[in-house]
């Protein structure tokens, strides 16, 4: 999934908006006299480096907003790293054109909520890599889960549970000879309370494997994974005894799988602790995700205050100007403020809405 | 993935592709790789044709198993990674149930599934070209036949315990109910396993004369060995049991068994579209041998390039459901499917087969001919 992003139309203004600040302050440029940090000139570069600086705090946070998910491949992780560090150049560049202006109270706060989403995205992009080996690993074991229990452990225990019921209630088994006597003495009697037990604990077992696996935070697959080792000595109990005791009617499969299922935690290892790495890791992100809107929203105050302070500094100036620039000096002025205004307001609209989940 | 521009995914100057997500493993793996033998040669006929409008028909395939879970996965893969154009031929109403809501929510023509669930017949539903007859339709035949031929009463169900046998077993229910009987007694086994044992021991112990069978192959073949060492009922079932492995697995055993089909017999080329389908299916794989599931899949086939056909060389999504589902009557030689707004079932024919002493199928006018 990716995030939302502004319509094509508004994608033109902002550019539109851009071609015309960036012609205008060159203009401007080629046709006044740059002095000091006090000139209207001044203002008009504070205001295209500020418009510089949103439209990358607002790419970073792009980048930043996105979810780990199993779209995304090592390649794009790497790439997306690479676009990362470019937009953090751009701001360095920009946060130095600012410093030293005469904005400085409002530029510190800038800077400040620019090195937090900058920090944040950093986190969030180092933790790509390993994010995403564990979203692949929890997919793969899920399958492997299901392939293990659904398709082959399940089948051949449900067929073993049918065929020795059948022996002991018709004395009939197409794995035994014919007249082997009682077919429901205490043996058979044990044998199937052990089966239908395993068959039990498979179920849970694998309900609650399946259920650990899509759970979206740590606490909740604590919460199941007693239940999971219970099924487990359970299922040990019967795994034993009908591993010395197996009768012909149980498909030869029953135990190596019923142990593979249920020795995935008595490895010590552990799926679930594995679940809980990669839900860590999931929900850190996540919550890097909520900081960084709203740093983004702090950041966007303080940028839309600097505007309007060098709005109302660039109407002071203008009018001291008027008299001595030139007419074409002052209209570009104009149109560059305006220019620049539009342009800020425009890469707001294309900032991201929400985060966006995985697939 | 199909470069597209501007047209609906899976569709290109060159090709038009389509998916299958159905059971190429596993114990029905029988009906998923003859499913998709009847689709190919239909494809591949097409193509060696010139194909259609001059783009070529092709078919991406992917195991599920026959299970939900692996349905779901393949369909969203097949829709949102392959951009296939359409759907076609997903085996089973299980499978179906769990891949039909992606379709339907991403307009993608669902293409002749290989079952007759009745949920894929509301008429509410968008993107659903049945070709075959309902299961209800099929149990209904068998209990007429039961009831009338053989004046029969006494009727047991065995059904497969997810929707498919729930679906059979209604229909069967609601057959019987009609004719004021009511099963003498009913049981299930699990997917994808033949542990009918228990089932058999209860149905031998309500002493049926007939046994409606609403499952898999391997199974049914299983429970039919079983009761007949202790009883001789009328064995029936649906045609989702995969005609010709069911033969095949019983053996000898197999005569007298009926079977409920919804294609016309693999072997009767009086029928024009069988004879072109024997013909497809030779072209394409020389050593394949006709059989009821993978006539159904060429049927399938033929009705997804009967589609695109009547869409001329623009075609869409939307026009390709529009144009079945206006055209009426599609005729494929032999075989006409009608469909209309309110109608997303193509045939309603069902025709009741026997195995014979050669272990092949024969149509049975009466179930006494089969006795």
């Amino acid at each position: 999934m990716t995030a939302r992003v502004g319509s094509a139309p508004m994608k033109v203004i902002v550019a539109l908006s851009l071609v015309v600040t960036l012609a205008s302050v060159g203009g401007w440029l080629a046709t006044g006299d740059l002095t000091g940090d006090d000139t209207p000139d001044a203002d008009v570069q504070a205001l295209a480096a500020v418009l510089e600086v949103s439209r990358h705090s607002n790419a970073l946070a792009l980048i930043g907003s996105v979810e780990t998910n199993l779209n995304m491949t090592r390649e794009s992780v790497i790439a997306s790293r690479t676009a990362v560090a470019e937009h953090k150049t751009r701001l360095s560049e920009q946060l130095a054109v600012l410093d030293g202006g005469r904005y400085a109270a409002r530029m510190e706060k800038i800077r400040e909520q620019v090195g937090l989403l900058v920090s944040n995205v950093d986190r969030i992009e180092a933790g790509r890599p390993d994010l995403l080996r564990s979203l692949l690993a929890g997919t793969r074991n899920s399958q492997e889960l299901n392939m293990l229990t659904v398709r082959e452990l399940q089948p051949a225990l449900n067929t073993s549970v049918d065929n020795q019921f059948y022996y002991m209630m018709t004395g009939r088994s197409e794995f035994r000879d014919a007249d082997t006597g009682d077919p429901m003495n205490r043996e058979e009697l044990l044998r199937y309370h052990h089966l239908a037990s395993l068959q039990r604990s498979v179920t849970v077992g694998h309900l609650i494997l399946a259920a650990a696996y899509r759970m979206p935070n740590p606490s909740l697959v604590t919460s199941v994974e007693g239940g999971f080792v219970s099924a487990a000595q359970r299922a040990r109990r019967d795994i034993e005894y009908l591993s010395a005791h197996g009768g012909p009617d149980i498909d030869a499969s029953v135990i190596p799988l019923a142990e593979r299922l249920f020795q995935i935690d008595a490895t010590g290892s552990t799926t679930f602790d594995e679940i809980r790495t990669r839900l860590s890791r999931a929900v850190l992100e996540r919550e890097l995700i909520a900081i960084n809107h709203q740093v983004q929203d702090r950041l966007d105050t303080e940028i839309d205050g600097l505007v309007e302070e060098i709005k109302q500094a660039a109407a002071v100036s203008a009018d001291e100007t008027e008299q001595a620039a030139s007419t074409a000096q002052a209209v570009l002025i104009g149109v560059a403020i305006a220019g620049i205004i539009a342009t800020l307001v425009g890469v707001r609209h294309l900032k991201p809405r929400s985060a966006a989940g995985g697939d | 993935m199909v470069e597209s521009v501007e047209t609906d995914p899976g569709i290109s100057d060159s090709r038009i592709v389509f998916g299958q997500s159905a059971a190429f493993s596993g114990p029905a793996q029988a009906l998923g790789n003859e499913m998709r033998l009847g689709i190919q040669a239909a494809f591949h006929e097409v193509n060696q044709a010139g194909g259609v409008h001059g783009r070529m028909v092709e078919l991406v395939t992917l195991d599920d198993f026959y299970e939900p879970d692996s349905a779901y996965i393949n369909t969203r893969q097949l829709i949102n990674r392959e951009g296939v154009f359409a759907l076609i031929g997903e085996v089973g109403t299980p499978t179906s149930r769990s891949a039909l809501p992606l379709a339907e929510e991403g307009g993608v023509p669902f293409i002749a599934p290989f079952t007759g669930a009745a949920f894929l017949r509301e008429p509410d539903l968008n993107t659903v070209l049945n070709l075959r007859a309902s299961y209800h339709q099929e149990t209904e035949e068998m209990v007429e036949r039961l009831t009338e031929d053989l004046g029969i009463t006494r009727v047991a169900v065995l059904y497969q315990n997810d929707s498919y046998g729930q679906t059979g077993l209604d229909g069967a229910l609601q057959a019987l109910e009609r004719r004021g009987l009511s099963p003498v007694a009913s049981w299930y086994y699990p997917r994808n396993t033949s542990a009918v044992k228990n089932a058999v021991m209860n149905l031998v112990e309500a002493d049926p004369e007939a046994v409606i069978m609403i499952g898999a192959y391997s199974p049914v073949a299983k429970t039919i060995n079983l009761m007949r060492q202790d009883i001789d009922p009328v064995f029936m079932t649906v045609s989702f049991v995969g005609s010709n492995a069911l033969a095949e697995e019983l053996g000898p055993d197999g005569t007298g068994v009926y079977v409920t089909q919804v294609v016309p017999l693999p072997g009767d080329t009086s029928v024009p579209v069988v004879s072109e389908y024997q013909s497809a299916l030779r072209a394409f794989q020389a050593d394949a041998a006709p059989g009821f599931v993978s006539l159904e899949g060429y049927l399938a086939g033929r009705l997804a390039i009967a589609g695109l056909q009547l869409c001329g060389s623009e075609v869409s999504r939307e026009c390709f459901l529009g144009a079945v589902r206006d055209a009426g009557t599609v005729d494929l030689d032999g075989m006409s499917l009608h469909y209309g707004q309110d109608d997303n079932q193509g045939s309603d024919a069902v025709f009741v087969t026997v195995i014979g002493d050669d272990g092949e199928y024969h149509v049975v006018e009466s179930l006494g001919e089969g006795r």
